[in-house]
This record gives structure tokens, C-alpha cells and sequence, in this order.
């Protein structure tokens, strides 16, 4: 079975780009997080769409090569428990 | 955003992006607790012992400082810490629990004398943070 995974609509965070960093305050759980590329085109990608990791790969533009997939994945991982991103 | 050519001319899309993607152990997420609720939390949940450690088995002077146990005029130590819920309510006028007027005056300066290392001086810094 494939993992999916999605993130709140895009009206569930205010994303302020900080230098080379993103400040990320996400409404529903009233917590601010400081992301670093790709973590907010990954939270882009996935507001309220359920995507697998190559649908995200798709998305994000890159081929979903070995390398790439486990990359995903790490950020994937990442962005669950940091509360942004859900498995779907 | 400018996209690495390779010698076809070609955007080399999965090359650049490999790199932005980043290392599997290399964290791109780091969270902020609300800052209100660190501070309430603080305030509910530190504790302020009177005398720390480094006052051991003396006591609190009437403008609180420490002294020999049984010099005149002062007040034994508290056997047991104050929560920094009292304390905050002590800096506004309180009495500290279990303590008469003038003992709870003179742990109150004994609390604001804390520096910097001294126990229970983070605990009273953040009963001065803005709310």
C-alpha cells in the first residue's frame, strides 16, 4: 500500500520567508516553525492534497529517483513530527 | 531562480535538485513553543529554594541577606521550596505560604539579591518576563 501524505490547506499557514530561512506559523496548533529549504515547498506541495512520494516528487519537479525518494522521505519524516504534514 | 544547463542545454533538474533536497540526517524543521505557554508554564512549575545551595544551613537576614543561623533579628530557611506561583504573588504584595509578614519580607529580598548561577535564578528571571 502507498503512503500518502497531506498537509493543511494552504490558509492554515502564514509563511514568511526570513533571509535564506522560512518562518512557518501553522493556525491550528498556534506553533511557529523555522524551516529550511525544501520544507516549505514540501508543506506548498501537500496543502490539501494527499500525495505519495513520487506525486510529491512530481509536483516538486524532480525525478524520483533512489537518492530522491529517500531525501523525500527524510523531510517527509521530519514534517510528521513537527506536526505539518499528516499520512493520509 | 536559475536553473543549472547541462552540456544539451538541458535544465539538469534532478542534479540541483539532489542537492537542495538535503542530507537524510541534516534537520530542515526546528520548532518554537508558543512563548506564552513556556511562560506560564514556568511561572506554574519552578521552584525558588530559600536558601539555595549555596546557603545551606544559614539563614535570611531581615534585608535577606544570608547569616550564621541564630544571628538576632533573622529567620531560619524554608524547609521546603517556593513554587514560582507564590513567589510572583509575593512580588505584588503577598505573603509568601507559610510564612509570617516580616519572613516572607525578607525571602522576597533574598530572592531578588539571586544572580545569575545562584539556584532558583532562572525560575525568578522568568517571573519578570512580559506576559
Amino acid at each position: 500500500m502507498t503512503l500518502l501524505f497531506s498537509a493543511d490547506p494552504a490558509d492554515g499557514f502564514k509563511i514568511v520567508p526570513l533571509d535564506g530561512l522560512t518562518a512557518l506559523y501553522h493556525r491550528r496548533s498556534g506553533m511557529t516553525h523555522v524551516l529550511a529549504e525544501p520544507a516549505p515547498e514540501i508543506i506548498r506541495a501537500l496543502a490539501g492534497q494527499r500525495l505519495d512520494v513520487a506525486g510529491l516528487a512530481a509536483t516538486l519537479g524532480v525525478d524520483c529517483s533512489p537518492d530522491n525518494a529517500s531525501a523525500l522521505a527524510a523531510r517527509l519524516d521530519e514534517l510528521c513530527e513537527a506536526g505539518l504534514v499528516s499520512r493520509a | 531562480m536559475t536553473e543549472q544547463k547541462t552540456e544539451k542545454g538541458q535544465p539538469d533538474l534532478s542534479r540541483r535538485r539532489a542537492l537542495q533536497l538535503g542530507a537524510i540526517g541534516a534537520a530542515t524543521v526546528v520548532s518554537i513553543r508558543p512563548a506564552l505557554a513556556q511562560t506560564a508554564g514556568s511561572i506554574l512549575n519552578c521552584e525558588i529554594p530559600v536558601p539555595g545551595p549555596q546557603g545551606a544551613g544559614q539563614s535570611i537576614a531581615a534585608d535577606g541577606r544570608l547569616v550564621p543561623t541564630g544571628t538576632a533579628g533573622s529567620f531560619p530557611g524554608s524547609y521546603r521550596p517556593f513554587k514560582g506561583e507564590d513567589v510572583k504573588r509575593a512580588l505584588r504584595g503577598g505573603t509568601l505560604p507559610g510564612t509570617s509578614y516580616d519572613q516572607s519580607q525578607a525571602y522576597v529580598k533574598y530572592i531578588r539579591r539571586l544572580q545569575q548561577g545562584q539556584s532558583g535564578f532562572t525560575c525568578y528571571a522568568s517571573l519578570q518576563m512580559p506576559r
